[in-house]
């Protein structure tokens, strides 16, 4: 086998891999994956930035 | 009801990351270097008509054509990420992040490509001319593509030119010249690419040296390292000026990285610059133990390399935790009080504003902004987490520096032996060269770890640890998938090395 059919066969393995199996099955999108709007998005950011795992004891809570 | 992590996640989502890019960075720096050996090598072919130069064109650019085959695509995967594991950083950082990735996915990357198909393909099918210039687009191209990302790097250690809207929770840019002029930005793309230039010089230097030694293709193998010696010792020269750049940089806008990189604990004026020492294990920076077994030192360089001035206070881990009010250094828990305050008040403007109460919301905004700068810290629960892996940093900034130091003193090794002497009888420098290809590799890998690992807890300097960046995945989901690139890169890894030494043992075509 030449070098640049291996090399071929590599990258379409590796696209198939990657775009076939890791996007759409392993690694979603989280923000798109669960919230539709961009507004929707935000509001859950929001909400896990002022509230993780901080203990808030300023006078603006 | 707080969002509550399990800090494993944030571990194996760092992990996973860390994993990804340090497989990523095997694969970019021989890119990015080798595409411009060979544009020299074609222009001296095209300039002579020489066939021996073209053949030799054509050798390096079929493991040119390796590397970039084998490892394209394994940076999208970092992307994946940051919309997977990272979703709060992605959304934060708005378009700041996603601007420079957007260049240079639109202009880096299709002239990258485009100019690719013609180099590989296009040999006696485009004329001389016509293809070399493709040759030196494409060396362009790939510097480009790692200009926007570094750009984008660099914004997370110096944020600037940005302002954060509170209505949207995301980062707008004010003024893409203040990210992408940033000097830091400047320096880390300068220091990232000579660094690379350097590593694929050792490269073309060390696999002609195997030639050499297994007495094959003698005239192509000296060709060849003379021109990556001299390409080398000018990355090299540049690469050690960028990188005190770097460390300039380091020192005014991320000093806690400093003081780990040294491993100083106690400030001091006329710091000394440690050229090798042990750090005392399990040193804490509150306990009394001494910081070093062994410290051999040059007085007053750390000061005068990091501020330019002999007499300058450097501060250490101490000063930056506990605060230097002498020094006018804060406590981090006074900026642990201003972040809390800062993360307070932008909920409370929301609340204030969802409840139309407009004068609550613009005090809530001042409030904000006033207390911005430190936002990161209301996330830290101790002073001491924002210290980074002392050790770590420490080591991998001394295996870079020595080795980019062992790096310079080699191409003058073999720009003399080349020139003057008759390279193919120094056998020991053959195989010093054959084995400092895994060196440039190891010194690129401590770069970026230094670079990396030293600003944590931070994604985005002061105002983004890991800890508010992770998104809230279940821990085992990441494990999985951390694992499965682990095969992924390492069978990728091993198809890279069988392929290229199979076609470095074919030798260049006669």
């Amino acid at each position: 086998m030449t070098v640049g059919k291996s090399l071929w066969i590599i990258i379409l393995i590796k696209v198939f891999i990657l775009f076939f199996i890791f996007r759409l099955f392993l690694m979603p999108n989280y923000l798109n994956s669960r919230y539709s709007s961009d507004r929707d998005q935000g509001d859950h950011v929001h909400k896990v930035l002022t509230e993780r795992n901080q203990s808030n004891t300023s006078t603006y809570e | 009801m707080n969002d509550v992590l399990d800090l494993s996640l944030v571990d194996w989502s760092r992990a996973q990351f860390a994993l990804t890019a340090m497989y990523h960075w095997f694969f970019v720096p021989l890119t990015l270097g080798i595409t411009f050996i060979i544009a020299i090598m074609e222009t001296i072919y095209v300039k002579t008509g020489s066939e021996a130069w073209k053949k030799a064109t054509r050798f390096w650019m079929t493991l040119f054509a390796i590397n970039f085959a084998i490892g394209v695509a394994t940076g999208i995967i970092l992307e994946f990420e940051f919309g997977t594991n990272w979703s709060n950083y992605s959304w934060f950082v708005g378009d700041i992040f996603g601007a420079p990735l957007a260049i240079e996915g639109i202009m880096a990357f299709f002239l990258e490509t485009a100019f690719i198909a013609i180099m590989f393909f296009g040999w006696d099918k485009v004329g001389k001319k016509f293809h070399l210039t493709a040759t030196w687009l494409t060396a362009i191209g790939t510097n480009l593509s790692a200009l926007w990302i570094l750009v984008a790097n660099a914004w997370m250690q110096h944020p600037a030119g940005m302002y954060f809207n509170p209505d949207t929770t995301r980062n707008e840019m004010l003024n893409f010249w203040e990210v992408f002029l940033s000097p830091v930005a400047i320096n880390k793309f300068l220091h990232t690419v000579f660094s690379s230039y350097t590593l694929a010089a050792i490269f073309v230097i060390g696999v002609s040296a195997w030639f050499i030694l297994k007495k094959r293709n003698l005239a192509f193998a000296k060709k060849s390292m003379l021109v990556a010696a001299i390409f080398g010792i000018i990355s090299s020269l540049y690469m050690a000026v960028t990188g005190d750049g770097s460390a300039y940089e380091v020192a005014q806008k991320q000093p806690m990285k400093l003081a780990a990189m040294e491993g100083l604990y106690e400030g001091r004026s006329n710091g000394g610059l440690t050229v090798f020492g042990i750090l005392t294990p399990g040193k804490q920076y509150d306990d009394n133990k001494e910081p070093f077994v062994v410290n051999l030192q040059i007085p007053n360089m750390l000061s005068l390399l990091s501020y330019r001035d002999a007499k300058a206070f450097v501060p250490g881990i101490k000063d930056l935790t506990e605060g230097n009010p002498e020094q006018g250094i804060p406590a981090t828990r006074e900026k642990m009080e201003q972040g809390k305050t800062a993360i307070a008040a932008l909920k409370s403007y929301k609340l204030s504003k969802e409840a139309g109460d407009t004068a609550a919301a613009n005090e809530s905004l001042a409030a904000l902004q006033d207390n911005f700068k430190y936002f990161g810290y209301g996330y830290l629960n101790d002073p001491k987490d924002n210290i980074p892996h002392v050790s770590l940093v420490f080591y991998s900034f001394r295996i870079m520096v020595l080795l980019g130091f062992y790096f310079i003193f080699f191409f003058l090794l073999i720009i003399y032996f080349v020139q003057v002497k008759d390279v193919a009888r120094q056998r020991w420098l053959m195989r010093l060269a054959v084995f400092s290809i895994p060196l440039a590799y190891i010194a690129s890998q401590a770069g970026w770890m230094v670079a990396e690992m030293g600003r944590q807890p931070w994604v985005i300097q002061d105002i983004m640890p890991t800890v508010a960046a992770v998104s809230h995945l279940d821990t085992s989901s990441v494990q999985i998938t951390f694992w499965l690139f682990v095969i992924l890169f390492t069978s990728l890894l091993i198809a890279e090395i069988k392929i290229m030494t199979r076609q470095i043992k074919i030798g260049p075509k006669e």
